[in-house]
């Protein structure tokens, strides 16, 4: 069957450059066909119709033509505005943290139901002003799942023993998650780990962000599993995110 | 086909933005078919702005002597700073006639996808002058897109406790029928709406 020359779809930007005098070149990302660029006509002008709509994080409607290089946006329509998370400098910075990561781990033209379902309640998430970090360590261990990675916190990913209590852990990205103290590991890539880690990353992999969000957690202990998991990340995207430099003055700063 | 002049002077405007091949061409031709003194002109217009325009060293806008003119302009009022994007942004505000204050330009806005980060501003200038030069009102005019809030957002954090903050309004355009409104211009303009 031929690919219909119009179509429609929901979608939320993730990045986007200034293409001529009032164009915009978006990245955006949809559930049936992953990561893609469209132009928006016009958009820069205040009069547009659909300039306003088109920003980053917000779902959106789109109705697209596809074009040769990019396919072009010709209606949208806002689905979820997500305006208070605009308004918290920690919740923006942590959304374009988001976005990025998502932006990474999606192919072109592919389906990316799970990681668009995961990005869209991330954003309401972060707009019903949830924790942005818990919702960044969440997202994190999610997304990790829906590429395929998740990391391996019950058992030791070199002999498959259920982990002990009263044993030192260390996390081992390049392995897929911890191991246990009876195999070395490579030695650059071995970090140790706490138990208290240990149990709030299984946390993230078991229950549900609402269930996370009543959790009272010492900071350390929030601040130790931030760097696994952005171990984590690294290595699964195979670089750090840009955006992690901003985010991490924005929480140095408040 | 073309002499080597005009082969140059063609793929020199084509570098501009919006003007492909074709459009360049066209450019040429018309260049060439008016009176003589016409492209000598805009030659020395190009040559004059290359050699004379340099940043203002107080607001970083277009300068050709050491301040721009409005830095330099004794009328204005140095106690109201505005903050800008990019110089562009001065010329349509200086339209409106109503803002008898002195500029700041930035030189873009925030976009941690894209790796500007603060220090990639002109952020620390920013906070020198509102210390140095007896500023009580900062008027955040980034433009309302996502890198523009988050950058106003940021220089309020900055700058809260030391001066009066406003950020321009966010609405409808004048003249423009609701129904057509975006809902995401329409939501702010309702999170922004004033009693009469």
């Amino acid at each position: 069957m031929p690919t219909p020359r119009v179509y429609r779809t929901n979608a939320i930007v993730l990045s986007r450059f200034d293409l001529g005098e009032a164009d915009r070149v978006l990245t955006i990302l949809t559930p049936d066909q992953g990561k893609l660029k469209a132009v928006a006509k016009g958009v820069r002008r205040p009069g547009s119709r659909i300039g306003g709509s088109v920003e980053p994080f917000a779902e959106l409607e789109l109705l697209l033509v596809r074009g040769r290089t990019f396919d072009v946006i010709t209606q949208a329509a806002v689905e979820h505005a997500w305006l208070a998370l605009r308004d918290h400098l920690e919740s923006a910075a942590t959304a374009w943290y988001l976005a990025e990561l998502a932006e990474r781990a999606v192919e072109e033209r592919a389906s990316a139901q799970p990681v668009y379902a995961l990005l869209r309640r991330a954003c309401q998430l972060l707009d019903d002003g949830m924790t942005p970090a818990r919702v960044a360590r969440w997202y994190e261990m999610d997304l990790a799942d829906a590429l395929g990675v998740r990391p391996e916190v019950e058992r030791c990913v070199e002999c498959d023993r259920p982990l002990e209590a009263d044993e030192r852990f260390r996390w081992v990205p390049a392995l897929g998650g911890v191991l246990c103290e009876q195999h070395p590991g490579p030695p650059a890539e071995v970090v140790g780990m706490s138990l208290a880690a240990l149990k709030l990353l299984r946390a993230y992999r078991r229950l549900d962000i609402e269930a996370i969000a009543g959790l009272r957690l010492p900071p350390t202990v929030e601040a130790e599993v931030e760097v696994l998991l952005r171990r984590f990340m690294r290595h699964a995207l195979e670089r750090d995110p840009r955006s992690l430099t901003f985010l991490d003055e924005v929480r140095a700063r408040h | 086909m073309l002499t080597p002049s005009l082969e140059r002077l063609i793929a020199e405007l084509s570098r501009l933005p919006g003007i492909g091949p074709r459009s360049a061409q066209r450019l040429a031709f018309h260049l060439l078919k008016g009176p003589r003194d016409r492209p000598v002109a805009l030659a020395e217009a190009l040559v004059q702005m290359a050699e004379r325009l340099r940043p203002c060293s107080r607001c970083f806008s277009f300068a050709e002597d050491e301040l721009c003119p409005i830095c330099a302009d004794p009328r204005r009022d140095t106690s109201l700073l505005c903050v800008v994007e990019e110089p562009s942004a001065i010329l349509p505000i200086e339209r409106t006639h109503e803002y008898r204050g002195t500029y700041h330009v930035l030189g873009g806005a925030l976009s941690p996808i894209d790796g500007v980060d603060p220090d990639d501003l002109r952020i620390d200038e920013l906070v020198r002058r509102v210390d140095a030069e007896g500023v009580t009102e900062v008027v955040l005019a980034t433009n309302p897109t996502m890198t523009g809030e988050a950058t106003a957002l940021y220089l309020a954090d900055l700058l809260r406790g030391r001066v009066r903050l406003t950020r321009l309004a966010s609405g409808l355009p004048v003249g423009a029928d609701l129904e057509h409104a975006d809902e995401l211009t329409l939501g702010r303009a309702l999170l922004g709406r004033r009693e009469l």
